[in-house]
């Protein structure tokens, strides 16, 4: 993999200098959260990176709330760049693959919007106090996965490139110098000291080595049937979950043609599984909340091969039932009894 | 193996509706004339979508063998279904598929097949049923035991009763009937589809059952199965759960990490039996 360094000051001149050719899509910080929003030469300068993962999923760009799936939508003429998706982000970027591309059916509208964007991930700086994903194998950093990866360094980026797209984004090489590998030992360091942070925001819940691996076959634990009482079942953890990828077809065809929606829905919502007779396999709220995690730690690992939650927090930091995943978890694994709640979150 | 070419996975085929049969009060087949070439094998799902109302998934009850017409038998419970009642001849639906594995009629090869089926679950048991005629002789015998609540309930009754008894005379086919509570017409067994079980002239250990009904009937159906000495593995049962994409992707249809929409819509027991919920 070739990686290249850029100072700061070249880096906003390179974005500059391809918005004509790209539609960008950047991070931009409100109330200390970052939040993607297109680039333009107006905000160019106020574009904010590497400091913590955005707020929204990445998979909200390839698979967006409400889209219409039939007739699929065109393919659009001008390529996509989004900059500022941690390797959690990443990680679920290849759930949704395993779903929605590397199977026997393709999603047609995930499919073009794959092919028409290009993924620049960045290391995570600043982990949240709600970031796990040590807890489920993953480093703050991909070692692959994206187009290109930036490593924010004082004076400029490192500039991973990951494919060939992420190569041609970078072609003309004026403004990009090799990295040399005295600076590649300093941005090492900065990485393992960010993924000792995250090692020690999660020691207290005792979470074991491989969650997968060890979780409960026993659905039948009484442990079930007590977590779930801060869950008010707003569908808020799997709406902005970056991995869950349920949705249901809504029909508004009309005479001449066939018209089709793919809308989000949760599984902790009562309608998801019940059929017209009114059955349901999960009628009672703590099976579908034992279903939630069944699905992440378990199921998709069946399905897909690799483990459904990317440690990103995002469940953690959206519940209004103040919910913290990883005392749910302490509490399956421990076989403990204690309060899954927390207080507040710290940002930053 | 559906359309691969199809570039649009969730773009139906349009069908107009050539008629309607009433079944029973409930239930409906519909019949209906493909715009496209379409064909299935028994046990396949189709996803059938009445414009503006919705999408639901329904195992084809005609023969797989006849494709220019296909028929669908549904009973109203829901939204999708009591549109699927309002049809009439010359509306125009949609339908995508096939989905799902077909009945795996190889692993039923030299063994006495036993179908149970309640209700509309009779509907996929239909289309099995024709196909298990067409290569008769593969089979050691088959016996169909149908069941429905009242003789009005009764879904094909006339081609139960008018032509597929006598296919008896000729091959090792046979039948035994019952309703839940009889008429004073009514010539055939009294009592839940279960006690057509009892006293069954089938050598269990070559024999494999398939079972389709409402979900309480496939429950003890597979309790008395399991009782009389089947092996969970030669039990196949046709598990319904709700439905959207069809195509494994949008995960309403799992029963723990089995996706009924392509890993079934048929399961042996032993393949799901220590999942949650299997009998929803």
């Amino acid at each position: 993999m070739n990686t290249y360094f850029i100072e700061k000051k070249r880096w906003f001149d390179f974005l500059e200098g391809n918005l004509d050719n790209y539609s960008i899509i950047a991070p931009f910080s409100y109330n200390d959260a970052l939040i993607y929003e297109p680039l333009s030469l107006m905000n160019l300068d106020r574009a904010v990176f590497g400091i913590v993962r955005p707020v929204q999923p990445l998979k909200s760009f390839f698979f967006p709330f409400k889209e219409r799936v039939v007739p699929e939508i065109l393919e659009q003429e001008k390529q996509t760049v989004i900059i500022g998706a941690a390797n959690c982000d990443l990680s679920a970027l290849r759930i949704l693959d395993s779903v929605f591309l590397n199977q026997e059916y393709k999603d047609p509208n995930y499919r073009a919007r794959r092919q028409n964007t290009t993924v620049v991930s960045i290391d995570c700086a600043n982990p949240l106090s709600v970031c796990f994903c040590d807890a489920v194998g993953l480093k703050p950093y991909p070692d692959d996965g994206f187009d290109l990866n930036l490593s924010i360094m004082e004076n400029g980026f490192f500039v991973d490139v990951g494919s060939k797209k992420g190569e041609n984004l970078i072609s003309n090489k004026d403004l990009f110098r090799p990295a040399k590998d005295i600076e590649i030992e300093e941005r090492n360091k900065i990485r393992s000291r960010v993924g000792s942070t995250i090692v020690s925001y999660n020691e207290s819940f005792h979470l074991p080595r491989n969650i997968s691996e060890e979780f409960p076959e026993n659905f039948a634990s009484k442990i079930w049937e007590k977590i779930w009482q801060r869950c008010v079942q707003c569908g808020g953890c799997t709406s902005i979950c970056p991995s869950c990828v349920c949705f249901f077809l809504e029909d508004t065809s009309n005479r001449e043609r066939f018209i089709k929606n793919k809308i989000y829905d949760s599984c902790l919502l009562p309608g998801y599984a019940r059929m017209a007779s009114g059955l349901s396999p999960r009628p009672l709220l703590w099976e579908r909340y034992r279903n939630r995690f069944a699905c992440k730690y378990s199921y998709i690992v069946s399905n897909y091969g690799r483990i459904g939650c990317t440690g990103c927090g995002r469940c953690i930091a959206g519940c209004p039932g103040k919910i913290d995943k990883r005392k749910v978890l302490r509490n399956i694994f421990l076989q403990k009894d204690e309060d899954v709640g927390y207080e507040s979150v710290k940002y930053l | 193996m559906s359309d691969m070419n199809q570039s649009n996975i969730y773009e139906p085929i349009r069908c107009t509706v050539d008629g309607v049969i009433e079944e029973s009060p409930a239930i409906k087949t519909i019949v209906l004339i493909p715009e496209k070439q379409f064909s299935f094998e028994a046990g396949q799902f189709i996803s059938m979508t009445v414009p503006d109302v919705g999408e639901a998934p329904f195992t084809p009850s005609s023969s797989p063998f006849k494709t220019e017409k296909i028929e669908v038998t549904v009973m109203k419970t829901g939204l999708v279904t009591g549109a699927i009642h309002a049809l009439k001849k010359g509306d125009v639906v949609g339908i995508r598929g096939p989905y799902g594995k077909p009945y795996p009629l190889e692993n039923f090869a030299g063994k006495e097949v036993l179908l149970v089926g309640g209700g509309v679950g009779l509907a996929p048991l239909r289309s099995l049923f024709f196909s298990l005629l067409h290569t008769i002789n593969a089979y050691e015998k088959i016996t169909f035991c149908c069941g429905a609540k009242t003789p009005a309930d009764y879904i094909y009754k006339n081609q139960i009763l008018d032509e597929w008894l006598r296919y008896s005379e000729k091959m090792p086919v046979s039948f035994r009937i019952t309703v839940d509570k009889k008429d004073e017409g009514w010539n055939f067994m009294e009592g839940l589809v279960t006690t057509t079980l009892d006293n069954l002239d089938i050598k269990i250990s070559n024999s494999v059952a398939v079972v389709c009904g409402p979900p309480v009937m496939m429950r003890f159906t597979t309790l008395k199965l399991l009782d009389l000495g089947y092996s969970d593995s030669d039990i196949y049962l046709s598990m319904e759960r709700k439905m959207y994409c069809a195509v494994g992707h949008c995960r309403h249809c799992l029963i723990g990490p089995y996706f009924v929409c392509k890993d079934g819509p048929v399961f042996t027991y032993n393949a799901i039996r220590n999942e949650p919920s299997v009998w929803a």
